[in-house]
């Protein structure tokens, strides 16, 4: 850590490296900003303490039966981390103009039977679309960008729970010592935000501009349109409105239970408790089941496989492939570690994408 | 054995030690006063940072102990019956670069107030943070995606060349950065000529920040005389790499449930051709070939006494920690 960087409350040295912008004093809890031109209120969404954290957990184990493997003895470890972000705001519209090559297929009956052929048209478009906007979290530190934090961030935008200034957020040691320190400053996060804002709203205007050709040729021809290629495009973002929140510190909560000699794990909304993920143990049932169920999908697959060998060998092969992906599949199932993964349904769409802010919409 | 690598005498810079090191190296950090100079250019000012070892070596092990116990078949008396055999730290050189480039069209207007920024017209732009390891071969095995958290970095220390293996940068971090800068410069380009044909500036302001070591722990334990072996990030405790002992009793399960699932399966196959009146031995080797990479993955899981769990960021993306 640097040295001879203290705090400006009691003087105690501070954990600080080259890129911290601001960090909260592990004794006396104040902030300090070590970029003084950078300063400014910092918010905070309270945390539940540990005792009300772990009545949560209890409660959710006792609702979805895992009450064995979630109860209070088998508490390993708990975890508070209050990660701080920016939300950027950003409106942008974008001018656009395309020539694109739309593709018909027409079909005419004969007396030979029917006869299908492909035409195409060069259709040009043009406008202005949008505005299109978006909160963009953003996280105030590097190599953050995990599930936990997006979920953390997906759940305040949606539930907007109460975020106070953290001078007067009274907030106990316990806390103040789990706030990460702010890495990032707002200009590096709003070029960061600026650029996958500007990218989604390029990839939606290509897609604009290929439906608003095929819908042009298809009010105008017979036929059934079938597809496009842009042959030339111009997409100029206009009219960019940029904003951006105070930092505001989100709480999370980690817990690890151990429980028939493995460990499992809860990732914990810090403000409401509110369970995102946890792993629970795999019944020997569960794994038989997907054994049995492989073996079956297997063996009837691959039956009927052999059964049309000497009938349609395409779809023999056909069904031999999906026999033997359903194999494959099923035993990896059966086999896979101790304990499965469990995200709450409200925060699976989150896992799969890669910017929270394809998620949020405003 | 090996090639012998020809060696030159570099003078510190700093504290005016003399030491060797070969002709290859970019970097030479003075094992005396553990200064970082260029070799090429020994007055050019080097950033040579740390990521701090948040985990020793004690640390370490307790993660593979409990990281282990999470696997699939792992030995019922492995926490009882392994022992710690030995810990070596080794610190893996990367180089930092910050990209941030823009191509401005002709007529842009940036109005920047406290909170607010507006832009009338906007070309191409690319922002990202990039780490990468400056060594062609390192020793240890990173994953290829692994991202190595920014975050805990501090000055590089004299006294940390005496704790751990210390590995020298042997990439020129100028011809990386080029490598690395081409694909947003290519994405940040087309932007601007989507967005303004030919009438945009182009705008560079990326940088290298600077070399920074990261640190590794290579743990090995022993279990019933046999040795195995784990890598741990020494920063924030992340298992990269762990073998384990697989038990007997798990070991036979599995097997008997891949040859149980194949038999079955051509049991099946034999009844749906008996019902349908169709060749017998036809459908029995279906439904039994069918079965059979169920049956290889049992073996590959179970013919062994000892698992490989190697890091995937996909299949640990749900419990990453926030770093």
């Amino acid at each position: 850590m640097a040295d001879n960087v203290r705090c400006s409350n009691c003087g105690a040295p501070l954990d600080i490296t080259p890129e911290t912008i601001a960090t909260v004093c592990s004794y006396c809890g104040y902030l300090n900003w070590v970029r003084q031109d950078l300063k400014e209120d910092v918010l905070v969404v309270k945390p539940l303490d540990g005792k009300q954290l772990q009545e949560k957990i209890r409660n959710f184990a006792v609702r979805r039966k895992l009450g064995e493997v979630f109860k209070d003895t088998n508490i390993v470890e708990l975890t508070l981390t209050l990660v701080p972000f920016y939300f950027i705001d950003i409106s942008a519209e974008a001018d656009y103009s395309g020539r694109v090559l739309v593709y018909i297929t027409k079909c005419r009956r004969t007396k030979q039977g029917e006869r299908c052929w492909t035409e195409t048209r060069m259709v040009h478009v043009d406008g202005v679309y949008g505005p299109y906007r978006n909160v963009i979290p953003m996280i105030a530190r590097r190599g953050c960008d995990v599930f936990s934090a997006k979920a953390i961030a997906y759940k305040y935008l949606e539930d907007n729970p109460r975020a106070i200034p953290i001078t007067s957020a009274e907030l106990s040691k316990n806390v103040w010592r789990n706030i990460l320190s702010i890495d990032l400053d707002k200009k590096s996060v709003v070029n960061i935000a600026l650029d996958m804002h500007l990218d989604e709203l390029r990839e939606i205007v290509v897609k604009v501009i290929e439906r608003e050709a095929e819908g042009k040729v298809m009010m105008w021809s017979s036929g059934v349109v079938t597809g496009s290629t842009i042959i030339w495009k111009k997409i100029t973002p206009i009219n960019i409105k940029i904003s951006s929140s105070k930092p505001v510190l989100l709480p999370v909560y980690t817990a690890v239970y151990r429980y028939g000699g493995g460990l499992h794990r809860l990732i914990v909304c810090g403000w409401d408790g509110d369970v995102i993920a946890f792993e629970r143990p795999m019944k020997t049932g569960e794994r038989i089941s997907w054994g049995l169920l492989g073996a079956i999908a297997s063996g009837v697959l691959g039956g009927l496989a052999g059964a049309l060998y000497t009938i349609n060998m395409f779809a023999s092969a056909g069904l031999f492939i999906l026999g033997s992906i359903a194999s494959f599949y099923c035993m990896r199932r059966a086999l896979s570690p101790i304990k499965s993964s469990i995200v709450e349904p409200r925060y699976r769409k989150v896992l799969s994408v890669e910017k929270i802010s394809s998620v949020i919409k405003v | 054995m090996g090639t012998r690598v020809e060696e030159k005498v570099f003078r510190c810079s700093f504290c005016g030690a003399e030491f060797s090191i070969p002709k290859t190296f970019v970097y030479a950090t003075c094992p005396y006063c553990g200064t970082t100079t260029r070799v090429d250019n020994p007055d050019a000012k080097v950033d040579h940072f740390i990521f701090a070892i948040n985990y020793d070596k004690n640390s370490s092990y307790r993660r593979v102990k409990d990281f282990a116990l999470m696997q699939v078949g792992i030995a019922e008396d492995f926490n009882d019956n392994v022992d710690f055999d030995s810990a070596y730290q080794y610190l893996v050189p990367l180089y930092i670069y910050e990209v941030d480039i823009k191509a401005v069209c002709r007529g842009e207007v940036e109005k920047i107030e406290e909170n607010e920024v507006e832009i009338s017209i906007h070309g191409g732009e690319e922002a990202a943070h990039v780490v990468v390891i400056a060594l062609e071969n390192p020793p240890i095995d990173i994953p290829k995606d692994y991202s190595f958290p920014a975050k805990n970095r501090i000055y590089f220390k004299p006294s940390i060349l005496r704790e751990g293996v210390y590995l020298n940068p042997s990439l020129d971090p100028e011809t990386v950065f080029e490598k690395i800068k081409r694909p947003y410069i290519e994405k940040t380009l087309s932007e601007a000529e989507t967005a303004c044909g030919k009438k945009y500036r182009f705008v560079d302001n990326s940088r290298f920040v600077g070399l920074a070591h990261y640190p590794f722990w290579i743990i090995t334990c022993n279990y019933r005389g046999r040795k195995y072996r784990a890598i741990v990030d020494a920063a924030d405790g992340t298992v990269l790499y762990l073998e384990y002992p697989i038990s007997f009793k798990q070991r036979l399960k599995g097997l008997v449930g891949g040859i149980g699932s194949i038999l079955t399966a051509s049991i099946i196959g034999t009844a749906i051709s008996y019902t349908l009146s169709s060749n017998i031995i036809y459908s029995a080797v279906g439904g039994a070939l069918t079965a059979l990479p169920g049956l290889a993955i049992a073996i590959n899981k179970f013919s062994r006494s000892k698992g490989v769990y190697r890091y995937k960021p996909s299949e640990e993306a749900v419990f990453a920690p926030i770093r």
